[in-house]
Parts: C-alpha cells; sequence; structure tokens
C-alpha cells in the first residue's frame, strides 16, 4: 500500500472530500452545504447619520443600484458565504450544463437532428467539443466548429442520450420522432473541480486593550488559532492574549490580529496604537 | 432618529415615512410631498444602518398613523426593515404595513412569504397611488376596519394600483399609470432642514428618471420599463430650475443630480445644458453640482461647459476594463472608450469616481485580471480611491433571468446569491471582501478622500482666492498611491489564484491576513496624508 504521504496531493484532496461527503469529517460551514445569502456587497462605507457636531458628508450619487449598497456600521458578522456541496467524486475538469432546449421540425431532415451551440460563461463559441447522440448501440459524433455550433443528424428516429463531451451528466434523453429537430444550448459552468474554498465566511474578531499593555481577542467562535502583528516594538506571547513592548520611537503602530478557523473563516481586527513624545501610549 | 418636523403639536399623523434619510435619496421626500399636498399629516422617519428599531417602534405607538411606508433603497438593509415591521406588528401597531422602492416590487411575493407582518407591497411608480392607499386607510380606520387586515381582504384594496396584498394569498393589482408629467410632481420634502458642508448646504435632485441604455444589471431601467413607462423622461427645465432656486433660497449650493442619466440622448443633450446653463444665469444661480453619466457621453466641448456651470465631479459608469465582462452587463461601450472618458476628465480636472464591478456569476479569472490590467493604465488619470465590487444581481433585471435560467440564484432574492463557477474567481471574491471590505480600513479611505475632495472642490468653485493647487495635487498624488498600493496587492492575490493551491486553508488565511494588514497599514499612512493631525486621543493609558 502506498503510504498517505506519498500520494498525490490531488488524490489526498480527493479522499478526503470522500471522507467529509460520507459522514468521515466535519463539515465546518455551520449552515450547512448549500448557498446562502451573501456578504453585503463590498467597499461602500456606511454612511452614518449627520449629527450637529459632525461635519455633514456628501455621498456620491448613487450608481445605478447594482451597486454595492453600503454594508452596515458595525460589521459583526458577515453573512455567510457557503461553499457549493462537495463533489462525490473527483469532477471533471470541465462542467457543462444545458442553458436551452427547445424541440422544432424540418421537413427537409431525412431522419432527425440535433443542433445547437456550446458557449462559455461569457457567451464565447466554444469549439472542438464533442456533442453524442446514444441509443441501443447507436453512438453518432459530431464536433462544435469555431462558432461553438454542432449539427448531429439522426438517421434513425429514437430515444436518445444526447451529452457533451462524453460527459453523461450534462445530457438529457430525449425521444427524437421523423423530421425533428433537436435544439441544444450548453454554457460551461466551470472549468475546474469544486472542491471546498477556504474563506467559507469572514467572521468578526476584536482586540480588547487589556491591563498595562496586554491585548486580548474577543470572538464568539471558538477554536481560533490567532497571528497577531505589530508595525513596531515586540510582541510577546501568542494565542489569544499578548504584551506589546513599544519601541522607544514615537509614532504610529498598527497591531492586527487575524483569527484563523481554517476553511471554516477567518476574521482581522486591528488597533493603531500612539507612542507619544513622552513615552506614554494612546490609541486612536 | 430624526423625524420631520412638518407635523408637530399633538395631532395624530396619517402617514409614516421610514427610509435611510441620511443616504439623501429622494423616493420618501417625493412620496412625502405627493402626501402632503393630497392634506395626509405624514412624517419622515429616519432608519439609518445598524439602528435599533425602539425608536421608530416607539413613535408609531405614540403617533399612531394609518399607514407606515417603509422606502427600501439598497438590497443589503431588505432584512433590517423586514424585522423592523415585524417589530413594529409585535409591538401591537395597528398601521397598515407596507413597502415601497424597484426590489420590492420585484419581489413582493417573497417579501410577503419572508414577512408575516408585512401587509403589502405598493409596485410600479408609488407616487400615483400612495395617496389612493392612504386616504383609504384613514377612512377606513375611521370605521374601525382592521388596518392590517392580513386574513381579510381589505374592501378598498382592489382598486389601489399596484398594490399587492393579502387575501390571504397575495393579490397583486395591475400597476397604476405612469406619471405623465414628473413636473406635476411636488418638490420633494425637506423639512428636515438642508446638511452643510463648509457652511454651503448641499441637495440631492433629479432632472429626469429612466435610462435609455440597457444594461442588464440595473434595477432601475428593469423597474421603469416593468412600469410601463417611457424608457428615460425629463421633467421642464422651468421644473427643475425652480426646484434649484428654492433649494438654493435655504442656503443650498451643491446639487447632487441623482438622475440615472443626466444627459438626454443625441443633438438634445447640447440643448438641455445650454437651456440648464441660461436658465441657472438668467435667475443668478451660482451653483456647484454632480452627476452620473457614462463614458460615451463624455466629450471635451460638453464636460468644459459642464465645469464653467458648476460641475464638480462625475460619477462615471465605468463598471469593468474587461470587454467581456462589458458585453455581458449590456453596458454597450468598449475598456478603449472607458479609458479615454477617465482621461478626458482628468484633462479637464474634472474628479471622476467611478466602480470596477469586477465579480459577476460568469467571473473567471480572466476577466478579473482584464480588469485589474485595466485599472493599472488608468492610474495616473484617478483622483479617487478605486473600489472593487462585485455585481449583485436584482430580481426583473435580465441578469437575474439569465442567472435563474442557468438554475443558479435560489434564495431570498434581495439580491440573488450567486457562487461563482470558476473557483478561482470565486476564491478572489471571497479575499476581496476580506481584505478591502472593511469601513475602518479601505473603505474608510475612499470615504475620507471623497470628503476631501468634495471639501477642496466647494472651496475652487466658491472660495477661489483660497483654493490651492498643491492641495488637489496631493489628493490626487494620495488616490494615485493607494490605487497603486492596492493593485500591487491585487497582483499577488492574482498570483495566489492562478499558481498557488486554492483549496489550502493554511496558505490562502496566511496570506489574505498579510494582504489585509499590507492594505490596513496603507490606509493608516492615507489617512495622514488627507488630514494630518486628525486623529485624536481617544482613550489612554
Amino acid at each position: 500500500m502506498v503510504p498517505w504521504n506519498k500520494l498525490p496531493r490531488d488524490l489526498q484532496k480527493a479522499i478526503l472530500a470522500m471522507i467529509a461527503l460520507y459522514g468521515g469529517a466535519t463539515v465546518s460551514c455551520s449552515c450547512g452545504p448549500m448557498i446562502c445569502d451573501p456578504a453585503p456587497p463590498p467597499t461602500t462605507a456606511p454612511r452614518p447619520t449627520p449629527t450637529p457636531t459632525v461635519t455633514p458628508m456628501i455621498f456620491d450619487p448613487p450608481p445605478p443600484p447594482s451597486t454595492a449598497p453600503p454594508p452596515t456600521a458595525t460589521p459583526t458578522m458577515t453573512p455567510m458565504i457557503c461553499d457549493p456541496p462537495p463533489p462525490p467524486s473527483v469532477a471533471p475538469l470541465r462542467h457543462f450544463q444545458i442553458r436551452s432546449f427547445r424541440m422544432s421540425s424540418d421537413e427537409t431532415l431525412a431522419g432527425a437532428a440535433v443542433q445547437g451551440t456550446v458557449v462559455n460563461q461569457l457567451g464565447q463559441p466554444l469549439a472542438d467539443l464533442k456533442v453524442t447522440a446514444r441509443a441501443n448501440g447507436t453512438v453518432i459524433d459530431a464536433w462544435t466548429d469555431l462558432n461553438g455550433a454542432f449539427f448531429l443528424p439522426i438517421p434513425e428516429p429514437g430515444v436518445y442520450l444526447i451529452m457533451l463531451n462524453d460527459d453523461e451528466s450534462t445530457g438529457l434523453t430525449q425521444e427524437l420522432k421523423q423530421h425533428d429537430l433537436a435544439i441544444v444550448e450548453w454554457v460551461e459552468i466551470g472549468q475546474y473541480s469544486q472542491s471546498r474554498l477556504p474563506l467559507a465566511e469572514i467572521r468578526a474578531v476584536d482586540i480588547v486593550w487589556e491591563d498595562g499593555l496586554t491585548f486580548g481577542a474577543e470572538t464568539p467562535w471558538p477554536g481560533a488559532r490567532y497571528r497577531w502583528s505589530m508595525s513596531g516594538g515586540t510582541l510577546v506571547g501568542s494565542g489569544e492574549r499578548v504584551v506589546w513592548q513599544p519601541p522607544a520611537e514615537p509614532g504610529r503602530y498598527l497591531l492586527q490580529v487575524v483569527a484563523d478557523w481554517g476553511h471554516a473563516g477567518l476574521a482581522v481586527d486591528a488597533l493603531t496604537l500612539v507612542v507619544e513624545e513622552d513615552g506614554s501610549i494612546t490609541t486612536c | 432618529m430624526f423625524e420631520s418636523t412638518s407635523v408637530t403639536g399633538s395631532a395624530r399623523i396619517d402617514v409614516l415615512l421610514v427610509e435611510d434619510l441620511s443616504q439623501q435619496r429622494l423616493p420618501a421626500r417625493t412620496l412625502a410631498a405627493v402626501l402632503q399636498r393630497a392634506g395626509l399629516r405624514t412624517r419622515l422617519v429616519q432608519f439609518g444602518s445598524g439602528q435599533d428599531a425602539d425608536s421608530v417602534v416607539r413613535l408609531a405607538e405614540r403617533e399612531r398613523p394609518c399607514l407606515i411606508i417603509v422606502s427600501i433603497l439598497f438590497a443589503n438593509r431588505v432584512a433590517e426593515h423586514l424585522a423592523l415591521i415585524t417589530a413594529l406588528r409585535n409591538a401591537g401597531v395597528r398601521a397598515h404595513l407596507t413597502m415601497v422602492g424597484p426590489l420590492p416590487g420585484f419581489a413582493c411575493a417573497e417579501l410577503l412569504a419572508a414577512c408575516p407582518a408585512l401587509d403589502s407591497v405598493l409596485c410600479g411608480e408609488a407616487e400615483t397611488s400612495v395617496v389612493q392607499l392612504a386616504t383609504s386607510l384613514c377612512h377606513s380606520e375611521r370605521s374601525e376596519e382592521s388596518l392590517s387586515s392580513k386574513h381579510e381582504t381589505l374592501r378598498f384594496a382592489p382598486a389601489v394600483p399596484g398594490l399587492v396584498y393579502r387575501t390571504p394569498s397575495p393579490r397583486a393589482n395591475p400597476l397604476p399609470k405612469p406619471l405623465a408629467d414628473l413636473s406635476e410632481l411636488p418638490f420633494p420634502v425637506h423639512d428636515d432642514g438642508i446638511p452643510t458642508r463648509l457652511g454651503y448646504g448641499f441637495a440631492t435632485v433629479e432632472g429626469s428618471r429612466g435610462c435609455y441604455h440597457s444594461c442588464t444589471f440595473c434595477l432601475p431601467c428593469a423597474f421603469y420599463r416593468a412600469a410601463g413607462t417611457p424608457y428615460y423622461r425629463l421633467r421642464s427645465l422651468a421644473n427643475l430650475v425652480d426646484e434649484i432656486e428654492a433649494l438654493y433660497n435655504r442656503g443650498t449650493r451643491l446639487f447632487l443630480f441623482d438622475d440615472e442619466q443626466f444627459l438626454p440622448p443625441g443633438h438634445t443633450r447640447q440643448e438641455r445644458v445650454a437651456a440648464l446653463d441660461g436658465e441657472l444665469e438668467r435667475r443668478g444661480l451660482r451653483i456647484a453640482f454632480t452627476i452620473k453619466c457614462r463614458a460615451d457621453d463624455v466629450d471635451a466641448a460638453l464636460f468644459r461647459r459642464l465645469k464653467e456651470m458648476g460641475l464638480l465631479r462625475v460619477y462615471i459608469g465605468i463598471e469593468s476594463g474587461c470587454q467581456a465582462s462589458l458585453d455581458l452587463v449590456g453596458k454597450g461601450v468598449t475598456v478603449q472608450r472607458n479609458a479615454e472618458a477617465l482621461a478626458m476628465l482628468d484633462a479637464l480636472d474634472i474628479v471622476a469616481d467611478f466602480r470596477n464591478l469586477l465579480f459577476h456569476p460568469w467571473s473567471t479569472l480572466e476577466t478579473i485580471q482584464a480588469d485589474v490590467a485595466f485599472l493599472h493604465g488608468v492610474v495616473p488619470c484617478v483622483s479617487t480611491c478605486f473600489g472593487f465590487h462585485e455585481v449583485e444581481v436584482y430580481p426583473g433585471t435580465p441578469l437575474a433571468a439569465r442567472l435563474r435560467a442557468e438554475g443558479r440564484g435560489a434564495g431570498a432574492p434581495w439580491p440573488l446569491p450567486y457562487t461563482i463557477a470558476d473557483p478561482r474567481a470565486e476564491l478572489l471574491r471571497r479575499l476581496n471582501r476580506f481584505v478591502f471590505d472593511s469601513p475602518d480600513a479601505y473603505a474608510g479611505i475612499r470615504d475620507l478622500l471623497t470628503q476631501a475632495w468634495y471639501d477642496l472642490l466647494l472651496q475652487r468653485r466658491f472660495q477661489p482666492g483660497q483654493f490651492e493647487p498643491a492641495a488637489a495635487r496631493k489628493l490626487k498624488s494620495v488616490a494615485a498611491d493607494v490605487n497603486a498600493q492596492s493593485l500591487h496587492v491585487w497582483q499577488e492575490m492574482l498570483a495566489f489564484a492562478s499558481e498557488g493551491d486554492i483549496y489550502d486553508a493554511d496558505q490562502v488565511n496566511e496570506h489574505a491576513g498579510e494582504w489585509a494588514g499590507h492594505i490596513r497599514s496603507l490606509c493608516l499612512q492615507a489617512q495622514d496624508e488627507i488630514v494630518p493631525g486628525r486623529y485624536k486621543t481617544e482613550r489612554s493609558r
């Protein structure tokens, strides 16, 4: 038997995916393998309500509302982005699905026919893909041309499985009678395997200034690993709590903590600390 | 919480209009004006992001209106508004609870299903039907008919155009007739006062509705087309300038045109601009203003004139620097035209802001690479921080139809959820949210720079003697630096997505933390540059 660490990395991943799928591993996405509401769109800052003591902000004219609207003012939790379910086996490298299908008729056909196109996600034609119609021992192939188009003559009526790239998951079964013309359009929905991606959830963590120059990380999610960094001075300790030994040089320094839950999620917070001329420490 | 002051004393009000008024948008303000013109006692109520619902609930309990209208501006706040509606009902508020806005109009069935406390949705151009709804409700209340009437048909409901209500299953009335003439609308209510910046009042105005283009993601376009209105309607110029003058007399100097398409098509745009210029001149109104436009609107002679009229800033619909993505969203412009427009505005010294829609359901690593390459090319002629966005797919739009035709987008449609099929692109989308989507970092810098530009541009317009060109050069330099360094992070993220193991959480998370730290450090430097000494000590040990 080949030892685990000698297995190719892709195979390791496929095996792990199978284990996860069949109950051997924890699925860390708390809402399960479904697509949840996306997080609030990025980068448009929250708009605080003007108050008499604050100079009012002038908002830009709103872009057409496909625009990212503002996220909440206190982003304690970003809604989850969940992964698609892990595949039951290693997925084909290219995956297609039927975008449209309709039946027509053409009296000029000797038998029946299947015609259509194959495009990518941007609607661009895809050439040199095999389209197959299969029925009881009959296999008829055609290839897409530069326009992504194909035409597949079916001499004998019957019930055919029509598929792309020999991948039955892309296919449909259709009865074709004399003069029937089936029109199928496939779209590529992904070129790569859809295993679990990291950053399934953007979570929240807060830096809390405790006693002295001790700083802690607080988050409602258990089990995080913490990575602290500081733009000056020295950090002592690790885990949920660190102590900062500030530099002598006055200035502003950025303390950051990243809370890491592996595939399940990630969070970040930062605090700006100021070493004043007199050596005192403040934050801003 | 702000409450409009138009109704005072102990007189009960008829209608509460809830909206995030701090956004300075017009829907609720226009509805309030229509209701007030009809003699209905109406109050605007602020409901901002993250605001507690209690204050609104207490006001509703105190005022006991017949109708509470919740105006939805942004899709990502729908859930908050539904929670508010539930809280109102749970508190025993008897008012009829309805929602308005383009998005509710396209998602009325889902909204009614998601929120049992919601009584109805008012679809179409609500200005034409809201008075009928409010009047009928107030009349019914006098006769003690249940206002919410979730399980019995309101007697008058079938007669209110555009009303989708419970019978108990949802029933939709035909949409109201579109407004024949926008100039018939009363001016939006601003009785909460005119906000000021540097002492100059600013207000949003609208000279038109709709758009004569057909971007596939555009909710307003879908809304006006579904409402059966002409694609594009202009207010009469006299009526528009009347409103500007009324606001001017209250101290407003900066006018933010909220038109989807400020410039009418063809040769009429020159005439419209000339007429506006002439009318402002004739009335002695020296104003500043901002507009939204497209890249193919930017014409040197026209925009030079607009600048002379007071144009400070343009929100330009660049959307993407990838031709395939531009084609996908039906933008009808080329990447080249986008770049030329930005360069032309820069040459005219007009500040341009835009967003880049890096992510959409069909994004690939290659489309994102093309976008980032485009941004690299335009760094020298952009004075604002780049915005890295994702397309939100709204119900009713062609993009939503396409997504659903592919069997995607299932779920609550505010907006339609999707996962990008290309996992490299999907990972980049998640990284973008993690690294750039933080109000106290990158998004905060964007806003800070925006406000700094407004201060400077207002000064240039109204106090030219105090304007220092060096200050403008500095802001532009800060923007260029932030943009260049942001793109450096993007290059690293793209390289990782292209060559790294995107499924390795350890690697991804470690890099993500480093990139986020880099951007936060960058923002800290930029804050110092934009507003030296702005930050004061808040606490010390």
